[in-house]
């Protein structure tokens, strides 16, 4: 069971800030993070890559841009 | 040499790093004129006017085009975590930047490298990331304003507008704001704070406050904020000390804006034409030769 | 005759009061980010929503609310729910105590006015609400925003929503947006 975080329609630093938090104090393992623009996506995976998350997927969608991590 | 590490808000203006020029009122790098507008800009122009009115440091100068997407910001702390161990200055300030926690960590350890460690400087989107980063105690100066001052002292706040109580205009004491940030470890060494008075703070008191002249026009003039960071920057490269430079940054720039006599809709580039005779005022009151 | 000038009981008053009162509420939130999501969610299907100060009397949530007319809540909850944007709760103001309390403070320099919302500030010119001046802020939209904006009036210059890419440009598309609902007819 994959935990989402929706940070679509949300300015810097904001879809960071919401994945980060989620991958501290969540329980899922994977994350789909779904974002709206291509500087979120980049700040997302770099931010998620830093925290030592593997970034597994990443889509195009209708209204942007969804990313599957998963924890270390 | 002083460096200064900021964007301007063009987004042809390429990544471009040398030093900084000053002639027929135009700042430059090399053949890349700089507009003199709030932001970093106004922190060069207000640097160079300074410094060359009081014999200062030379001004080299990293910059590069963002306009809040953050490409030109990346861009540019890369170029820092590549090439800085390549440098050596007196004072590094790095002002408006994209907040980017993993690339300012980098930065940090980027700086570990260099030949000297320089003065620490730290304003704008910069300083959030370093208070994001939980490095803020790296840092030998922030230049927050009366907000920002807000956001460091709320230790949850992760960005200025998550701050609580302050998007609602609660009055706090900006001493037990200064108190706080330091409390959790989220100020530099010591904290030159803006606003209707300035303060000079470290972790053990509030050292000096700074009231006069005043003028409540100030407040709307966007680039205010960024001239006083400048002028810091410059002074720390000098023998005064950050504490006797503050005081002088912080008296310079109300002079500055005095001599302009300003309302409203005065621009910071009229501002800053007064910084040598704000300089030359402040040095006399304060007996400096 | 007498009758004509009976005095309104309490109980009518009351009644009346209440009516005239209970038409707003507003959403409370855990996080900011949902207060975003949820205003751009909201605006964009056609209410009529404005973020706001929680009152004191609130004491959960971020400090942000979403003030909503309250007739269209179970809408409101709807189109929420779809997006997994849920409120803590539903506050009706039912009496002045629960009035949400503005984001904004302005500072009138006689022919200029000046409006802040969190770290930043926007001035105008009264006289043809030409914008002179933006200050606050650390994010490098925020001098782009400016560039963009001064010179022009309240009604030719881009909207910061739009053209801003940060929390910094999002705060000053807040004190845009109150000093044009101060200045230009609705």
């Amino acid at each position: 069971m994959a935990a989402n975080v929706d940070a679509r329609g949300l300015s810097c630093p904001q879809p960071v800030i919401m994945v980060l938090d989620e991958i501290r104090t969540g329980d899922e393992n994977e994350i789909i993070v779904r974002v709206d623009t291509d500087t979120s996506k980049e700040n997302v995976i770099r931010a998620a890559t830093s925290q030592g998350c593997m970034v597994n997927d990443v889509s195009s969608e209708q209204e942007g841009f969804r990313i599957t991590l998963t924890k270390r | 040499m002083l460096a200064i590490v900021g964007t301007v808000p063009d987004l042809n203006f390429p990544l471009t790093h040398g030093k900084l020029q000053w002639s027929n009122n135009q700042l430059r790098i090399d053949n890349q004129y700089i507009q003199i507008n709030r932001g970093t800009p106004a922190l060069l122009a207000a640097a160079i006017l300074a410094s060359e009115s009081i014999n200062g440091p030379d001004i080299y100068a990293f910059l590069v085009g963002d306009i809040g997407k953050g490409d030109g910001s990346r861009a540019l702390y890369q170029f820092l975590v590549q090439n800085l161990h390549e440098f050596e200055f007196q004072c590094l300030t790095f002002h408006y930047l994209q907040p980017d926690v993993d690339w300012h960590n980098q930065v940090l350890f980027a700086i570990e490298k260099m030949i000297s460690r320089p003065i620490l400087i730290a304003d704008a989107g910069y300083m959030y990331a370093a208070k994001m980063s939980g490095q803020s105690t790296c840092y030998d100066v922030f230049t927050p304003d009366a907000g920002e001052m807000a956001f460091l002292a709320d230790e949850m706040a992760p960005h200025p507008f998550y701050t609580r109580g302050f998007i609602l205009h609660q009055d706090q004491s900006m001493i037990e704001l200064i108190k706080r940030a330091y409390q959790f470890q989220n100020a530099s060494r010591f904290l030159l704070v803006k606003g209707t008075n300035d303060y000079i703070a470290d972790a053990n008191n509030i050292i000096d406050k700074i009231d006069h002249p005043s003028f409540d026009v100030m407040e709307a003039i966007g680039g205010t904020g960024d001239t006083l960071t400048g002028l810091l920057s410059v002074l720390s490269c000098l023998d005064y000390g950050i504490v006797q430079s503050s005081i002088i940054a912080a008296r310079t720039n109300r002079w500055m804006g005095y001599y302009a006599n300003p309302c409203p809709e005065t621009q910071i580039s009229e501002l800053i034409e007064n910084i040598p005779r704000a300089l030359s005022t402040v040095f006399g009151q304060m007996n400096i030769v | 005759m007498f009758g004509l000038f009976k005095k309104k009981s309490p109980k009518h008053i009351k009644k009346t009061q209440s009516r005239q009162t209970i038409d707003r509420g507003f959403l409370v939130f855990d996080h900011t980010s949902d207060v975003i999501q949820a205003e751009t969610l909201l605006k964009k299907s056609g209410w009529k929503v404005r973020v706001m100060g929680p009152p004191p009397e609130i004491q959960t949530g971020c400090d942000l609310v979403i003030e909503i007319p309250l007739i269209e809540k179970l809408n409101i909850m709807r189109a929420l729910s779809h997006r997994n944007i849920i409120p803590v709760k539903v506050v009706p103001v039912d009496n002045p105590l629960l009035e949400p309390v503005s984001l904004f403070h302005t500072r009138d320099y006689g022919d200029y006015l000046m409006v802040r919302a969190a770290n930043m500030k926007i001035t105008i010119k009264k006289m043809g609400f030409t914008i002179v001046n933006i200050s606050g802020g650390g994010c490098p939209d925020v001098p782009y925003l400016a560039q963009e904006m001064i010179g022009k009036t309240l009604y030719e210059a881009p909207h910061p929503k739009i053209w801003g890419h940060t929390l910094c440009g999002y705060a000053l598309a807040l004190a845009h947006e109150e000093l044009c609902k101060q200045c230009l007819p609705s």
